[in-house]
């Protein structure tokens, strides 16, 4: 399968050479046919992930094909090609099976924005199919970390971790808070000068209160934050699929600034409502904090010039949030089979803090996702994943939230 | 009908003429001399449409020739095919020979608009 391929199907000739030269010029390798027939047969022999086809057409015209081409495995992506008039048709035929229409005269500008458009689409749909697979092979082996997660989910976790950070918080503030203090206060009294009823100490010095002050503030912020997620009762709201995906697009924007720290790509899946429809109950900040978090985690130890995969998916009652990334070789991550570990307070992926990243970096954050998805009735789990149908040995991190769709008036 | 300009939309030709490249210059020279050749064809195939009251044929040729001309900017010519193939499946199906006589005047005109937009550009 070459992956930025297309098959054009079109009887006729000048619209597919017009389609040929666009998307060559797009640098996309292109194939053709001039039937329906013709168009089955090449892509049975040169798969490809995205088809443009005529409808009326001899032999087997784009109905034909586009059943034809739904038997296949993996099916392609078809955009039908159209005009204004027949916009009736196209949608019809999307009911078939269709993904998406060109309407005619082909304008160069839309054409590639819907086939850039087609090409993510189907490397969502691969990648979800990829989950999936590997979901099924995982059961099937029956893991022995089973037996290590019962012993975990025994234990009173809230309530452990409740008295672990409470003594933190304390040693931070009354130890190593006052151990902090007293070094400065031994530093400014060896250099500040006494003029004129005032202590004059340098401004690095001054500069450095502060800087500590600031992350000291953040630091108990967070704790603060902690003790709320698992002490009180969080609020959540009936929110619709539309304001999800619509605070998705603002947390999307957010991170492609953190994405081009290592000049990495975030791309997103289709955002799929359920089509059963329902809702979610979420606390707005607190769910984006989250997602946020595991976003976060996924650039910061994945590769330069890597692409993390942010896809959703229903599955029955539940909503699915994945975010997938390939690690790099260097992040010492939890042993495959042991994911849950993850979510322990204190673990940390590297030994270093990365400043760029703007965290604290304690290895708390993960552990405050869980938590805030737990207090959405929702699960967070990771996997390791590999990518078994495309003989990659590298395996990915597969970070799963998942959330239960209410439906009516359920709360 | 006889204003050129009102054959053509500049917008599409426009567009067209940036796929003009240093290795291929004559590229969309290129696809109106095949555009000619394909005019000619289409209105035989539809004449023996009209003869053998073939209304599936009529409606499939109109349709080609209808995405091969709006692609080219050739928008009066379109507009004949697009009446062509709806009016392919009413009942007066002997009318229809003078669309097609309206698309035979009209082709020689659209072609010459077509080659003298290319030749200003």
């Amino acid at each position: 399968m070459k992956e930025r391929s297309i098959l054009i199907v079109d009887d006729d000739e000048i619209s597919r050479e017009l389609l040929i030269r666009y998307l060559r010029n797009h640098g996309l390798n292109v194939i053709a046919a001039s039937n329906g027939r013709e168009g089955l047969e090449l892509f049975e022999r040169n798969p490809v992930p995205v088809v443009i086809t005529d409808l009326y057409m001899p032999d087997l015209d784009g109905r034909g094909l586009v059943q034809g081409l739904a038997a296949t495995n993996p099916p392609p992506v078809i955009l039908m090609q159209t005009v204004e008039q027949d916009a009736a048709t196209a949608v019809e035929m999307m009911r078939e099976g269709v993904h998406d229409y060109i309407i005619k005269p082909i304008r160069e500008r839309e054409l590639i924005f819907r086939v850039d458009r087609a090409l993510e689409y189907y490397e969502s749909q691969r990648t979800l199919e990829a989950l999936e697979q590997e979901r099924r092979m995982r059961l099937d082996r029956q893991l022995n970390w089973n037996v290590w997660k019962e012993a975990v989910a025994s234990r009173d976790s809230d309530r452990y971790d409740s008295s672990l950070f409470q003594n933190l918080r304390v040693c931070f503030t009354q130890g190593a808070g006052f151990g902090g203090l007293v070094a400065l206060a031994e530093l400014m009294e060896g250099v500040a000068q006494k003029q004129d009823g005032f202590y004059m100490i340098p401004e690095e010095i001054m500069t450095e209160i502060l800087s500590n002050a600031a992350t000291a503030r953040r630091t108990l912020e967070e704790f603060r934050e902690l003790d709320t997620i698992l002490n009180a009762e969080i609020a959540l709201e009936p929110t619709s699929f539309e304001q999800f995906f619509k605070m998705q697009q603002e947390l999307l924007r957010e991170m492609q600034a953190l994405a081009t720290i290592k000049q990495q790509t975030i791309k997103q899946g289709t955002p799929t409502p359920p089509a059963t429809g329902g809702h979610l109950l979420m606390h707005g900040t607190y769910l984006q904090r989250a997602l946020r978090e595991l976003l976060v985690n996924a650039c910061k130890f994945s590769d330069e010039k890597s692409e993390i995969l942010l896809l959703y998916k229903t599955a029955g009652s539940k909503f699915l949030i994945t975010v997938l990334n390939k690690p790099g070789a260097t992040v010492n991550l939890a042993v495959p089979g042991f994911e849950h570990a993850l979510f322990e307070p204190f673990l940390r992926f590297g030994s270093t803090v990365d400043e760029r990243y703007g965290t604290l970096d304690y290895g708390l954050g993960l552990t405050q996702a869980e938590k805030i998805v737990r207090s959405h009735r929702g699960r967070l789990t990771a996997s390791h994943v590999r990518f078994h149908l495309e003989n990659d040995e590298a395996f990915r991190l597969n970070m799963e939230v998942e959330l239960p769709i209410v439906k009516g008036d359920e709360t | 009908m006889d204003d050129t300009t009102e054959h053509l939309n500049n917008s599409i030709l426009n567009d067209l003429m940036q796929l003009n490249s240093e290795s291929e210059p004559r590229f969309v020279e290129g696809l109106i001399d095949r555009f000619e050749t394909l005019i000619a064809e289409k209105i035989a195939e539809m004449r023996v449409a009209l003869d053998t009251g073939d209304r599936d044929r009529l409606f499939k040729v109109a349709h080609s020739l209808k995405g091969s001309g709006a692609n080219l900017g050739a928008v009066a010519l379109a507009d004949i095919c697009r009446d062509l193939q709806t009016d392919s499946q009413a009942a007066n199906f002997e009318s229809l020979g003078g669309m097609v006589d309206g698309l035979e005047y009209l082709a020689p005109r659209t072609l010459e608009a077509l080659r003298q937009y290319v030749r200003t550009a």
